[in-house]
């Protein structure tokens, strides 16, 4: 895996449903890429039916450098008007590709709650759906795959050489984690109590 | 039950952990698994169950989540700063430590409290790493995989320097000559190969002790040992393949006299105690004076540590582990020793100084290597493991807790790229936007002003010292080899006179605590107290417990059904879930599951009305009672003889089963409809659907009966036939298919059946197919489960149950995989949808399968589906013949139309599909051909 995701921010959520999609995406790289990555946003209205996928829009960043990056992804909200209206209310999916050469190698999916702004329509929506009025919201949780691509990555490809083990930061001892750092980690220390 | 383990995120199921490494400093450990993930670890709470409960601190330090393949190999640097590991992806990768990687990671739902990042992605090897070593001083990384090549990298700058392709077949272990003079690598070509250092020519080559090698292992991990005399090989045979040993390689001989014989199975790996022993403790350290400890792990489940002067092994630990060992790492001051299974868990073995008598130090050591005399190449200018002034003890986490001299250190730069529009072709490379190009590389890394200290020590004398030798040696291998051949020693064989006064180190590793594994060791009962078998899972499991697949939700309102400890007249059940996974450390006895427990209050609703079966078994006076209740009227009630331990109503009957292992089956009105069954064991699973009855008995017999026509739907199967195959499986759940077929989901990820005709178990849905049928579901729309056919449900439940896999990378394939998996999950779905007569699901599946041989262009295969569905080409509606005309409640000949008319879409099939387009239809009008 020469590029893994560390983050994907949705700058705007909730937002309304013709919003644009702002995405801020971070990863860090492996090895310097002389190619661009590419990235995709796509709508599935209806998981049954490919078809109905709509492309949202397509970027691309490079050259890479082999060190942690992030990049801000706009894209268009989808077409209203080819989304199936029985698939328009409720969820649907969100999904981000990134590929480098053509070939996949991360496929990020996202669920998008899309209901009524206000109370009375989500009580009883109007027969004709009334797209001004819907507010789109993304789920925080993020369902990762990740494909094994060849990345064409010479073993000299990357320049940047460690010189020894003398430049990385020193390993003290596990056995007092936990022990200090109140403020960084209320949350695990929670998290691994209910563990034990 | 404290026996929970690493890896499986929802805790599922335990995925196989294929390497472990303890850090230099002793307190964390890394391992590396199926599950693609490295883990590191505190091992703090491993050891010290006071720290386990106080949290602190944590047990999962951190998960690292680059590699796309499972981890087979993890590997510590000996400066302690460094990871090293190897994986299916076909990479190695080192990982630095990072102070502000901690926190939350994005994806999934883990915390790191420690960072770790990626330092440097090792591409270069054609296929799986296997193992990895770090030479001494870390000079060297070598790495071994699949692809038959060793390749050697710089352990400074981590560039590749070297390709060593002498290698016949896999290389499935490495280690290094602590003197640093050689490298051994061993491999399925069955030889162990001695390379050198200074010019990486090929010493040596042992093959004799691997000539009968089984083929079959996952590593053969080898170990020099500390005084440098010896390697001691994994996966040896002696006696044409019979006897499985490790064998003992002398230093500049090569040659290997001397055996260690005991394991039952294949040895996977070997590794020394890092340190020298004395014979005798009284005396000075010499060639004469020492020898060494070694741990082997098997794949007969078990472990031996041998100390080299004497015959027998210090310890064996049997039955520790469910699988095969995998890796073993011993900490650096020789006291603890780690061991990873398959089965998903680690151990860890600690051992008091002084059972391990005359550990030497490691001072002791250097000086005794030195005599050996080799003089490495001088390092290169400017590299370095050491920091000048290494501060002592890092007062973990300050703000600015690393070194600051760091290549890569400083706050976290991201470097911010700039989003462009796709466009059809870009214009040449150019120049890329400015914020896009890489930034400035560090200035650090060029004017590096790292200390030069030189990481190796400083070597003496010149000239090369006497070889060392066992002196004394050969008798004890002889000796192994005559009269030991198959079994360990007795315990009262033991070279330690009482092992069990001096086990028991620490007062904190309580005996018999339920946190305390219970483990049988055959040969040395004491050795319990030493170890502890730990959870790593960072999420506990005892809080999830599954949803019962017997019948009955337990009552909230009127009654609390309260489990009865004793029953007046019959031996009192032994508590414990039944019917799951957790029946599997029974598999040896007579009973596969757990008895069901016996509960004050039973109930079970028909599906679709709001009639009630309910049974009381009643504490107090002995009494049970059933009842059928339609609100709150009682329809009708009996008494029984024993107590109720499952309920099942459907629509067509009421089933009762006892404790006593008879059944009861009555009419919707209360009418015994059958004779009770006696089923000679007490039932486990009782499931029915409209008019059969499907029980599952406690020792594994599937039964299953029509109740209309009172007859058995196949003569009664074990379910011992299906485990057979494989020790580790067991039943997740079963239902039972209105024609009499059960559906049995295993927990290896396999949904079986039972066919009646056939007299065997067939496989419904196997996650095998997730690896590359176009057709396996995948996650999303998923949510639908109430229109969902029963194909689809199982096909569903498989492929979440094994979540991870999804997330798990994609392996390269061969050129026709997914075709052949696509074609073969099609017709399994097929044959499934027929046997469990799911005709709309049958149909659909059809025309999938049609599609794909259409967007294929198989030819023959279509032509053949054609010919089977067409039938005997004069064949009419009310002939009489050997032909059936219908599948699945279709007519196979309106089913061939709908496939036709997909045929006919197709390129090649076009001329194939007209024709027998034309032939159906004279068939349907019945006109001459």
């Amino acid at each position: 895996m020469v590029v893994a995701i560390t983050n994907i921010e949705f700058l705007n959520n909730p937002a309304r449903f013709s919003d644009q999609y702002s995405i801020k995406v971070t990863f860090s790289c492996g090895a310097y890429l002389p190619d661009d990555l590419e990235w995709k946003l796509i709508y599935v209205a209806s998981p049954d039916n490919e078809t109905l996928d709509q492309e949202l829009d397509s970027i691309v960043v490079g050259p890479v450098p082999a060190e942690p990056c992030q990049f801000t992804f706009d894209a268009s909200p989808p077409d209203p008007s080819i989304i199936p209206k029985e698939d328009v209310l409720g969820v649907a999916a969100l999904i981000i590709t990134g590929s480098y050469k053509d070939r996949e190698f991360v496929r990020v999916g996202y669920y998008q709650n899309t209901e009524y702004d206000n109370e009375e329509m989500r009580e009883t929506p109007p027969d004709d759906i009334m797209f001004d009025r819907l507010v789109r919201e993304i789920s925080s949780k993020p369902r990762v795959t990740r494909f094994q691509i060849a990345w064409d990555i010479g073993p000299t490809a990357s320049s940047d050489t460690a010189m020894g083990a003398a430049n990385s930061a020193p390993v003290p001892s596990a056995d007092d984690l936990g022990e200090d750092e109140e403020e960084a980690s209320m949350k695990v220390d929670t998290d691994t109590k209910t563990a034990a | 039950m404290h026996k929970d383990s690493a890896k499986s995120d929802q805790n599922t199921k335990r995925l196989s952990i294929f390497s472990i490494s303890v850090h230099p400093d002793g307190s964390r450990i890394a391992t590396g698994g199926l599950d693609a993930k490295i883990r590191i670890w505190s091992t703090k709470p491993i050891l010290n169950q006071a720290a386990e409960l106080s949290g602190k601190p944590p047990k999962s330090l951190c998960t690292l989540t680059m590699h796309s393949g499972p981890v087979l190999v993890v590997r510590w640097a000996h400066s302690g700063r460094w990871l090293a590991s190897g994986s299916d992806d076909q990479t190695v990768m080192v990982w630095d430590h990072d102070p502000n990687a901690r926190g939350k990671v994005w994806g999934s739902d883990d915390v790191n409290v420690e960072g770790w990042k990626a330092l440097k992605r090792l591409p270069g090897h054609d296929s799986d790493v296997v193992d990895l070593a770090w030479a001494p001083a870390d000079r060297y990384l070598a790495s071994v995989g699949l692809d038959s090549a060793v390749l050697i990298w710089c352990g400074y700058s981590l560039e590749r320097l070297r390709k060593l392709d002498q290698h016949q077949g896999f290389v499935k272990g490495v280690c290094w000559d602590p003197v640093g003079e050689f490298l051994a690598t061993q491999s399925d070509d069955r030889t162990v190969k001695i390379w050198k250092t200074t010019d990486w020519s090929l010493e040596s080559e042992v093959t004799k002790p691997f000539e009968d090698s089984p083929g079959s292992t996952f590593f053969r991990r080898l170990s020099w040992s500390p005084d440098g005399a010896h390697i001691t090989a994994s996966n040896a045979t002696n006696n044409k393949g019979y006897v499985f040993i490790a064998a003992v390689i002398t230093r500049n001989t090569w040659t290997s006299e001397i055996s260690l014989v005991g394991h039952e199975n294949t040895v996977e790996v070997a590794t020394y105690n890092p340190h020298i022993f004395l014979r005798n403790p009284a005396s000075p350290i010499s060639t004469s004076n020492i020898c060494s400890v070694v741990a082997l792990g098997a794949d007969d489940r078990s472990i031996s540590v041998w100390q080299t002067k004497s015959a027998r092994p210090l310890i064996v630990a049997k039955e520790v582990f469910e699988r095969q060992i995998m890796d073993l790492s011993w900490s650096l001051d020789g006291l603890t020793l780690y061991a990873a299974s398959s089965d998903g868990t680690i151990a860890a073995f600690q051992f008091d100084a002084t059972e391990l008598e005359g550990i030497a130090s490691q001072d002791d050591q250097e000086q005794y290597l030195a005599k050996f005399g080799f003089i490495a190449p001088p390092i290169p200018e400017g590299y370095s493991h050491t920091s000048k002034e290494e501060p002592k003890r890092a007062a973990p986490l300050q703000t600015n807790g690393f070194d600051s001299r760091g290549v890569s250190n400083g706050p976290e730069k991201v470097n911010v790229l700039v989003a462009k529009k796709k466009q059809p072709k870009r214009i040449g490379l150019g120049t890329p936007n400015a914020a896009a190009v890489p930034a400035a590389r560090n200035p650090a890394s060029s004017t590096n002003a790292a200390p030069k200290t030189n990481g190796i020590p400083p070597s003496t004398g010149p000239k090369r010292a006497a070889l060392t030798q066992f002196n004394d040696s050969k008798p004890q291998s002889s000796s192994i080899l005559s009269s030991r051949t198959n079994s360990f020693p007795e315990e009262s064989e033991q070279p330690f006179g009482d092992p069990s006064e001096t086990w028991s180190r620490r007062g904190d590793l309580p005996v018999g605590l339920p946190m305390d594994l219970d483990v049988p060791i055959s040969s040395i009962s004491a050795v319990s107290r030493g170890k502890r078998k730990v959870s790593l899972s960072a999420e506990d499991g005892g809080a999830k417990i599954r949803a019962r697949t017997l019948g009955g939700d337990r009552p909230v309102e009127v009654h609390v059904a309260k489990e009865i400890s004793s029953w007046t007249n019959a031996p009192p059940p032994s508590r414990s879930p039944g019917g799951n996974g957790s029946s599997t450390s029974n598999r040896s006895s007579e009973v596969l599951f757990t008895p069901l427990p016996l509960l004050t209050y039973l109930r079970t609703e028909i599906e679709g009305s709001g009639e009630v079966l309910e049974a009381k078994n009643r504490e107090e006076d002995g009494t049970t009672e059933l009842a059928f209740v339609d609100g709150k009227q009682t329809e009708w009630l009996d008494y029984l003889p024993s107590p109720v331990i499952a309920l099942k109503a459907t629509s067509g009957f009421c089933a009762v089963a006892m404790q006593d292992g008879s059944v009861n089956v009555y009419t919707p009105t209360g009418r015994r409809t059958m004779p009770t069954l006696s089923l000679g064991s007490q039932c486990s699973i009782l499931e029915g659907s409209k008019q059969t009855l499907l029980v599952i008995t406690t020792h594994g017999l599937i039964y299953s009966w029509n109740i209309k026509k009172q007859l058995a739907n196949f003569s009664p199967i074990s379910i011992q036939n299906l485990y057979g195959m494989s020790p580790n499986i067991s039943l997740v759940s079963a239902s039972v298919r209105d024609n009499g077929a059960p559906v049995l989901q295993c927990s290896n990820g396999i949904v079986y059946s039972y066919d009646s005709s056939l007299l065997a178990f067939t496989k419904l849905a196997d996650r095998w197919w997730a690896e590359g049928s176009d057709s396996w579901p995948r996650q999303r729309g998923s949510n639908n489960s109430q229109s969902r056919g029963i194909i689809a449900t199982i096909e569903v439940n498989v492929a979440n149950s094994h979540d991870d896999q999804l997330s798990a990378a994609e392996k390269p394939r061969p050129n026709w995989w997914s075709p052949a998996l696509t074609l073969g999950h099609l017709e399994t779905r097929l044959l499934a949808a027929k046997a469990l007569d799911s005709p709309q699901e049958y149909k659909q599946a059809m025309l999938m399968y049609a599609k794909k041989i259409a967007d294929e262009g198989f030819r023959a295969k279509a032509e053949e589906l054609t010919k089977e569905l067409f039938g005997p080409v004069y064949w009419r509606p009310g002939r009489e013949d050997n032909w059936c005309p219908t599948v699945a409640g279709f007519t196979k000949r309106d089913l061939l139309k709908d496939v036709l008319s997909i045929f006919a879409r197709s390129k090649t099939l076009q001329s194939l599909a007209s024709s027998w387009q034309d032939t159906l239809k004279k068939a349907v009008n019945d006109d001459p051909f």
